[in-house]
């Protein structure tokens, strides 16, 4: 603990001492004044009590407990134990954490403890970390307290100028949104009418009518195929695309879709090669936005490639798949290829044959693989072909929990609600995997997996087996819910445990945890829940 | 502490001790029956903390200055005193409470009626020996 103040309270004039030294040296460090006043309450209340026994005194510190910083008030007395004490009782509830503790040498200690700021307030812990030098240089500790209220006025400052900025990206993207909107409009309804001339309902037109109508269409078709970019790559950038991922088969997703690529390759006489894995490769993706970025690259490759082939293949490694899109096209200049993914960047596209790109398509596909935590580069060669690749990220069942409580956490903030977590693992797991087989018990948890599943009432609730567990989030569900739900799986698997004949070797454990009542974010929920 | 438009005027001020707020009650009751006061206005506007000593010490006063003859009104606790003391459990049960002190004042005024203020009381008094003096049966006749 670093030592802000000491005050032995000698007489009841020191009582109004240990207040005011409270109060100030909580209006150092930026507390509101509802915490001040609270500390200070607090600090007269308790010195009051310890002031009636022997050697009572008041320590007013800094004190860091895992990666918080607290401001820690320590009240210590000579006393015997005593029982309950009502005003601890009312005095707990204004700290973060109070304790109560016996020295050896017979001294009763109240620690009361208020967390410095939000945990967007990184700077305090850092500066406690990595200036520890500084800090014991100092002559008094009421420095250190004044540098740490100027860097979180500091943060302050920060966060509000962040916020000004979020405001106007705010503005800006609704900007993007309406003008789209309102443009779309007038041009279906000029498509109508070019179209109706077009196919002649109001009348002959003659061949130069038809061929200027022609371009006109097809100029608004791509006007709106730019408006519809521009608001994709709107919401990509401003984070409003939630992914529908699901776990999916890759091969079968892209066998799938080459089909209809495979006619206009035909078409100009252009080879088609597909290169996958036999092995089935499952990811946790969004099914229609990887087939977006199919779709962009393999059309530019059609697009951009005279004669030869188009070739798509999966590689996969240990903790990802490659996916690469490669044709022997006319290629990319080494000065264009830093520019690729640029918005509105178009190469060598002039006299291409076909329709005209809107500069946006890398743009988004770039957003989306991003957006499943991938990775895109392109590699080419002038008049020799080019290779678009990119990563996706395998799976595993722990890192798709941590998501999907990531997502529901951050949900339930929004929507203030609750949700919870329950963790099933089997007692003693090891010693029953020499009875029973690894393999037999990895089928009994797919089952016990399938029947949890099953028992799910809505659809954002989910369970999945990781490893040797089983983990199911409860959307919108707090402490009394989650109690409900956990005695209905119990009985749930309790029945199904007596039909296989396994309730004697087979014992259940169910922990649960509720955000945000018993946990602040995605990791102590999880953690709270296998620990309970 | 004065008085203002009948009322016992007594402003707290911040660091105060024991010692102290033991003084100002003892002194405020000396007032009401000195003067005779039927009400009584506490303003803590100028007080940052307020702890169960002082709140208690302010309630008995009420109580006291009650069996006085007069009403305790406290005026100005600031927000944040008065969700502290609900928290300890310290509601101000027994005492009237008003957030300023003109609100104070009007509060008090069904029971302050200014006609009955202490100074004019004594020269009503004076009148009436005086007369009681001049008039006689013998006389009237």
């Amino acid at each position: 603990m670093i030592e802000i103040e000491r005050i032995h309270i000698r007489d009841e004039t020191f009582i109004v001492e240990a207040s005011k030294k409270v109060q100030a040296v909580a209006r150092d460090l930026k507390f509101d004044s509802m915490n001040i006043v609270r500390l200070a309450v607090c600090a007269s209340e308790l010195s009051r009590y310890i002031y009636h026994y022997k050697e009572p005194v008041l320590i007013i510190g800094l004190e860091r407990k895992n990666q918080d910083v607290f401001l820690k008030l320590a009240f210590k007395c000579k006393k015997e134990k005593s029982k309950t004490s009502s005003l601890r009782f009312k005095i707990e509830k204004f700290f973060d954490d109070f304790r109560v503790s016996y020295t050896a040498e017979g001294f009763e200690v109240l620690e009361g403890y208020k967390y410095i700021e939000d945990p967007e307030f990184k700077m305090t812990q850092e500066f406690i970390h990595t200036e520890k030098e500084k800090i014991q240089g100092l002559s008094k500790s009421r420095e250190l307290v004044a540098l740490i209220g100027q860097a979180k006025e500091q943060v302050k400052a920060e966060k509000v100028r962040v916020m000004g900025l979020e405001k106007l990206d705010r503005i800006k993207s609704d900007f993007v949104l309406t003008v789209s909107h309102e443009l779309r409009t007038p041009l279906s309804i000029i498509k109508e009418g070019v179209s109706l001339v077009l196919d002649k309902v109001c009348g002959k037109i003659n061949q130069k009518q038809e061929k200027i109508l022609i371009t006109i269409n097809d100029n608004i078709d791509r006007l709106t195929r730019i408006i519809n970019d521009i608001l994709d790559i709107s919401k990509i950038e401003e984070g409003r695309v939630e992914l529908e991922k699901e776990f999916i088969n890759l091969n079968s997703l892209i066998k799938n879709y080459i089909s209809s690529f495979a006619i206009i390759a035909m078409g100009k006489g252009l080879e088609i090669k597909v290169d996958l894995p036999e092995r089935e490769v499952r990811l946790y993706i969004d099914g229609g936005k990887i087939i977006e970025v199919f779709a962009n690259l393999l059309s530019d490759a059609l697009k951009f490639t005279e004669r030869g082939y188009v070739e798509i293949s999966l590689q996969e490694k240990e903790n990802e798949v490659v996916c690469s899109i490669s044709d022997t096209g006319r290629g990319i200049s080494s000065e264009d290829i830093p520019k690729v993914f640029q918005k509105f960047r178009q190469f060598g596209r002039v006299d291409s044959s076909g329709e005209k790109g809107t500069g946006l398509g890398l743009s988004i596909v770039k957003g989306i693989v991003e957006m499943h935590k991938g990775k895109i580069w392109v590699e080419s060669e002038l008049g020799k072909g080019t290779k678009f690749s990119f990563t996706l990220p395998k799976y595993t069942p722990e890192m798709f929990l941590k998501e999907y409580v990531s997502t529901g956490i951050k949900r339930a903030s929004e929507n203030n609600s609750k949700i919870s977590l329950i963790v099933v693992s089997i007692l003693e797991f090891d010693k029953l995997k020499q009875e029973l087989t690894p393999v037999r018990l990895n089928l009994i948890l797919k089952d016990m997996e399938m029947r949890l599943k099953h028992a799910l009432h809505l659809e954002r609730d989910v369970a999945v087996k990781v490893t040797e567990e089983i983990d199911i989030l409860l959307d919108d569900c707090g402490k009394e819910g989650v109690l409900k739900v956990k005695n209905r799986f119990a009985k749930i698997l309790e029945d199904y445990f007596v039909r296989k004949n396994l309730s004697d070797k087979i014992k259940i454990h169910f922990g649960f945890s509720t955000y945000p009542d018993e946990a602040k974010d995605d990791e102590e929920l999880i953690k709270k829940a296998k620990e309970a | 502490m004065h008085i203002s438009r009948g009322c016992l005027l007594v402003p707290l001020q911040d660091d105060l001790y024991d010692e102290s707020i033991l003084e100002m009650q003892a002194e405020i009751l000396e007032k009401i029956s000195q003067a005779g006061v039927k009400g009584v206005i506490i303003d803590l506007t100028s007080i940052d903390i307020l702890d169960s000593f002082l709140a208690n010490t302010l309630l008995d006063t009420g109580r006291m200055a009650s069996l006085l003859g007069a009403t305790t009104v406290v005026v100005g606790i600031k927000p944040e005193l008065a969700t502290v003391l609900v928290d300890l459990g310290l509601e101000f049960k027994d005492i009237l409470t008003a957030i300023t002190l003109e609100q104070g004042f009007q509060e008090l005024r069904p029971i302050v009626e200014p006609e009955e203020r202490p100074e004019e009381i004594e020269e009503t008094e004076e009148f009436e020996e005086e007369t009681s003096e001049d008039v006689t049966c013998e006389d009237e006749i």
